[in-house]
């Protein structure tokens, strides 16, 4: 039959190229995308001539009226979706169609064997097709795929609404009704995690990628609240005592023939069924050093420039060249490659006038360095806006973790002759200094496997003013008052645990930018923070990154800062 | 910013909302506010407004282009004989280039394109539409208007001898329509547009006589500012709008002026401002003051696609019909594209040539075999393809004309038709005639359409037109549905680049023997006019090439 003959060939076409995701190379997918010889027949429809319309005969019954609620696309059953707005293209069955160009077969697709790539598809779209993420929301994007994997197909239904958020870019926000209403950007706010966990000596560590954001627009994840953790975050957290392969909840299913590569200390688990150059997770095994680097800032690139300016550092693609290269040569500095890093987070600022952060720009520079044919392993990846940097010309700054193969002893030896660092007098960990520079921070810290690691919650300020309004600025104090306040809490909780500020290998610092403001007071954090490292009482630095975000849990808090120790 | 434009927000900020403080203020968008900037303060802020948002520009064509220089029988293959592909067509062998030109179809304009009684379209699935429209009667399921400022389109309509008349696109007595509304009821154009600036205009002659915006106007400026404001607005000598003779002059009379012992006209009353308010009715007064749409706009006499015809008659012996391009390689010395003859059983068959002009859409152009460099596969896999779904209905007389007075122009709805648009033509006939029954884009309801059979949008069409004209169930005869994500040489209606700034000076450019051209190569993505712009950069790149060797 005409058909079956078509399905098969359009099956074949879908399957080899219809969802290459971004990154995809241009060869390939334009080999497999060469339409068959045969497809010509598809293009001689058979017309059926409408049957004439008498709009006097009608009753109300005969439309129904759900389709067109006003708001948007009304519907939560993922086979309504499909058939009330996938299904014009792709059409009722899924088979696909054909014309001076075509649509693929979602009907007998293996790439939606996992929900990940469809997800991305359904809400970025890919070359022609547009993106959904403003019109569905995650539990429609997530009905609407298990529909496409459970109902038109026989696979396994795999997708959640929380998958689909952890997927979504913070600029593609659900809008819904878009005929009514203009799309309003998302205020997005950073995690703290919410728990304190140390690594057991004997266990692995898995890191899991967190997908690129959460899309609700008012995500706030304060230290105090319960409530569920985004992607690394949760992973790390989660998996303290974890062996398995996949760390992710939504994601259990690990496809037999995708079995984990092991490359330069880490266990590496791809994504099923995607091409996406980020991991799914990456399980550290001991004995193995965890090398953590501060936050990585771009590079000048336009000395004409006004400083300060985004064109001194160019645009973010630019940005994360000219960062990535700087981790790269941080990384050589002390004997490791990009091949090393199994953990990255990425902090995107907005680009004036811009509706989102540059994310495919971002994607240009990072495919530069991963999963290219001279350097193929991926690290596990989140990625996030954040309100400003400490620089107003920065786009970008992205923090690494990388392993170091082999146990403590060798692991020093190498640290020391390659670039002679002062080593702390503790040797829990090694903490390298940036060369030629007065900064109080280290460029990285190694923390041998024998180490256990100490992560605290988010830290928040305390009140100073107890006369003043519950709840004000004037109760918290300004950001330097603030910072003071949060690390002298952030001091007494280590204490509690039996550690100290020297124990301190990394740092992780949000700040909300005062009223009336221009950005964040980096230089008042800094003062407040110069009080607690690199002082003569306190030499020992830790790994560190700045942000400013959208905002913290209570409208005064200007400071939030997590911290991670060693034992 | 202009005078009228800082005026107005004050006005927004402070007096417009004790009103009635209508909780719909709080959420105005940006479109909500040009809107009512463009009403309140009239086209010029409008315009500074828009084209300081970058959304207003005119168009640079700078007349017939001229390609000077020997081409050496240099050959050009053409993909695509859309308008843009023609153009290239036209304007290369005039050069004395040796072209030819391959197209999908089995005939010339590409979404330049007119259905008229006795045409039948088979969309993607397979539905096929049989047009039954009565003599003389079309739709034009793609660009159907001409902008005055479009001077590419018009200098080759006069070129070719394409036949031009106005088409209307603002009629103050059709109606704006909300169905949350005044009861669903829909309101004359002239009524909401009067109210909307008379109620404004009255507000800010109250703020500037109260004294509240004296550190933003000089007493000079405040005098004669407060006579333009009852100039513009029709407001009385005391700055009042309210039911008077003066105001219904433009707003419209209760009784009209006559003759007779009831020659007398009787007044109209003013919608209540903060009803008028809430009914967002306002939302579409400032639809035809952008630059693309303001008076006059044109159409072609007969339908859109008579200047696809006018084309053809110039350039269609170059074209191979039926002709499906699968590939499109290039070396250093030729390019080479393989193309199925689609009436020739599916024969796979080849063309080369020394250049190539590809006006093929970015969503199909992507899923071909080609070796285009990296930043030009970049650029095209950046480009998606919105939907579009339109309505072209045939009533057995124009009710529009006969009961409602209504001679061409458009009415819009919050429905999810969008709007409706009467015929520009053939006014006071008694026959059958055509209206756009609808027409929309990007929204969720062009996919819901997308989804339907050609049967069941009509049927909507037809349920939310009668929402607006009850004679549509009694008047209707015969209609057709075209929504673009099933037309089969598209795949969509226009690009859309998801990032513009990254790709769009890749895409433009020569790439090696290949030069791309179309809508969604220029600043007037969906217009005929980037069509033709973006066709005249791209021979004229490629005349460059060839002439510096």
């Amino acid at each position: 039959m005409k058909k079956d003959l078509t399905r098969n060939i359009l099956t074949s076409i879908a399957l080899a190229s219809a969802f290459a995701v971004a990154g995809c190379d241009a060869e390939q997918s334009a080999a497999a995308s060469a339409p068959s010889n045969t497809v010509v027949a598809d293009s001689a429809f058979i017309g059926v001539p409408s049957p004439a319309i008498d709009p006097r005969e009608w009753t109300d019954a005969s439309l129904p009226e759900e389709i067109f609620s006003g708001h948007g696309i009304d519907f939560d059953e993922g086979a309504e979706i499909y058939a009330t707005v996938c299904a014009g293209c792709h059409m009722p069955d899924g088979t696909g169609a054909v014309g001076g160009g075509m649509y693929p077969a979602l009907y007998e697709n293996e790439n939606l064997l996992a929900p990940d790539y469809a997800i991305y598809m359904v809400l970025n779209g890919y070359r022609g097709m547009p993106g959904f993420g403003r019109h569905l929301s995650d539990a429609q994007v997530a009905a609407l795929i298990n529909y496409i994997q459970g109902g038109m197909n026989t696979y396994e239904p795999q997708a959640t609404a929380q998958l689909v958020a952890e997927n979504r870019d913070p600029s593609n926000v659900y809008v819904g009704g878009m005929r009514r209403q203009g799309a309003q950007d998302p205020r997005f706010m950073l995690a703290s995690q919410t728990s304190v966990s140390s690594r057991a000596g004997g266990a692995s560590t898995g890191v899991a990628s967190g997908g690129s954001s959460p899309a609700a627009s008012e995500m706030t994840l304060a230290s105090a609240a319960p409530v569920a953790m985004q992607g690394a975050a949760r992973a790390a957290v989660q998996s303290a005592t974890t062996t398995q392969t996949s760390a992710t909840q939504n994601n259990p299913t690990v496809s037999p023939d995708e079995s984990p590569a092991i490359t330069n200390g880490a266990i590496r688990h791809k994504t099923p069924g995607s091409t996406f150059p980020i991991l799914m997770a990456a399980e550290v095994p001991s004995p193995t050093s965890l090398v953590y680097l501060s936050g990585t800032v771009p590079q000048l690139v336009d000395k004409e420039a006004e400083r300060g300016s985004v064109a001194a550092y160019g645009d973010t693609r630019k940005q994360t060249e000219t960062t990535l290269a700087s981790i790269e040569t941080k990384l050589k500095s002390l004997d490791l490659t990009m091949s090393d890093v199994v953990k990255m987070q990425v902090f995107l600022v907005r680009p004036e006038g811009a509706d989102g952060m540059d994310f495919s720009g971002f994607m240009e520079g990072y495919t530069q360095y991963f999963g290219t044919d001279d350097q193929p392993n991926l690290p596990t990846r989140s990625v996030f806006e954040v309100a400003g940097l400490a620089n107003p010309g920065w786009l970008i700054e992205i923090e690494v973790v990388a392993l170091r193969e082999g146990a403590k002893s060798e692991v020093a030896t190498a640290a020391t002759q390659v670039n002679a660092p002062a080593v702390a007098e503790t040797p829990k960990a090694i903490r390298h200094k940036i060369p030629n520079s007065t900064f109080p921070i280290a460029l990285a810290a190694e923390v041998p496997s024998a180490s256990d690691l100490v992560y605290l919650s988010g830290t928040v300020p305390q009140v100073i003013n107890k006369d003043a309004e519950r709840g004000s600025l004037e109760a918290y104090g300004d950001t330097k008052a603030q910072t003071e306040t949060t690390l002298a809490s952030i001091q007494a909780k280590l204490e509690s645990l039996d550690l100290t500020m020297g124990d301190v290998i990394k740092m992780q610092v949000y700040l909300v930018r005062p009223e009336g403001a221009d950005a964040m007071d980096f230089a008042g954090f800094m003062e407040g923070y110069t009080q607690y490292f690199g002082t003569d009482e306190q030499p020992n630095l830790p790994t560190r990154s700045v942000f400013e975000v959208a905002g913290l849990a209570s409208p005064a808090w200007l400071v939030e800062i997590e911290v991670v120790a060693v034992r | 910013m202009s005078l009228g434009l800082r005026l107005f927000a004050v006005a927004i900020d402070s007096a417009w909302i004790k009103l009635g403080e209508p909780a719909s203020m709080q959420t105005t968008t940006r479109r909500d506010l040009l809107t009512m900037i463009g009403v309140a303060a009239g086209g010029t802020a409008m315009y500074n407004a828009m084209s300081a948002l970058d959304h207003a520009e005119a168009s640079n064509y700078a007349g017939p282009i001229s390609l000077d220089g020997a081409p050496a029988g240099a050959s050009v293959l053409i993909l695509g004989a859309g308008v843009a592909g023609m153009t290239a067509a036209l304007e290369l062998r005039a050069a004395g280039y040796a072209v030819k030109v391959l197209e999908f179809r089995e005939k010339a304009g590409g979404r330049c394109w007119t259905l008229r009684g006795g045409d039948q379209y088979t969309e993607l699935g397979g539905a096929t539409q049989n047009i039954d429209f009565a003599e003389g009667n079309y739709i034009n399921p793609g660009p159907w208007r001409i902008p005055h400022n479009h001077y590419a389109v018009l200098d080759y309509c006069g070129r070719l001898g394409v036949k031009l008349e106005p088409f209307i696109q603002k009629n103050h007595n059709a109606y704006l329509h909300h169905t949350e509304a005044f009861g669903g009821k829909p309101q004359r154009f002239r009524h909401i547009a009067s109210d909307y600036r008379g109620h404004v205009t009255e507000l800010l002659a109250k703020a500037l006589n109260s004294g509240r915006l004296d550190d933003m106007v000089t007493p000079d400026d405040l005098e004669i500012l407060l006579e333009s404001l009852r100039a513009t607005g029709v407001l009385d000598s005391n700055y009042s709008y309210h039911s008077d003779r003066t105001m219904s002059r433009l707003r419209g009379y209760d009784r009209d002026p006559g003759a007779g012992p009831n020659g007398a006209p009787l007044p109209s009353t003013p919608i209540d401002p903060s009803e008028l308010l809430r009914s967002r009715l306002w939302d579409r007064l400032a639809e035809a003051e952008d630059l693309e749409h303001q008076t006059p706009m044109f159409q072609p006499v007969g339908g859109m696609d008579m200047i696809a015809q006018a084309f053809a008659r110039e350039v269609g012996d170059l074209i191979t019909y039926n002709a499906k391009v699968i590939s499109l390689n290039q070396d250093d010395n030729q390019v080479t594209v393989t193309y199925q003859a689609l009436d020739a059983g599916g024969d796979i068959r080849s063309e080369t040539a020394d250049y190539c002009v590809s006006t093929i859409p970015f969503s199909i152009l992507g899923q071909l075999d080609h070796n285009f460099s990296s930043e030009m596969t970049s650029a095209i896999e950046n480009v998606y393809y919105v939907g579009s779904s339109k309505w072209g209905l045939e009533f057995k007389r124009r009710f529009w004309e006969q009961d409602e007075r209504i001679y061409g122009g458009i009415t819009y709805t919050n429905q999810p038709i969008e709007l409706i648009s009467y015929p520009s033509t053939g006014f006071f006939e008694q026959g059958p005639a055509v209206l756009l029954g609808g027409y929309t884009w990007k929204s969720e309801e062009t996919y819901e359409f997308n989804a339907m059979q050609p049967e069941e949008r009509i049927k909507w069409a037809l349920k939310f037109g009668s929402e607006i004209h009850p004679q549509y169930a009694e008047e209707y005869k015969t209609g057709v549905s075209v929504t673009w994500h099933k037309v089969p040489w598209v795949l969509g209606c226009f690009g859309i680049w998801r990032d513009k700034d990254a790709h769009y000076q890749n895409a433009i450019k020569l790439d090696n023997r290949v030069v791309c051209a179309g809508e969604h190569l220029s600043y007037r993505g969906a217009w005929l006019e980037g069509g033709i712009l973006s066709a005249l950069n791209a021979v004229s790149t490629l005349h460059q090439r060839v002439v510096q060797g």
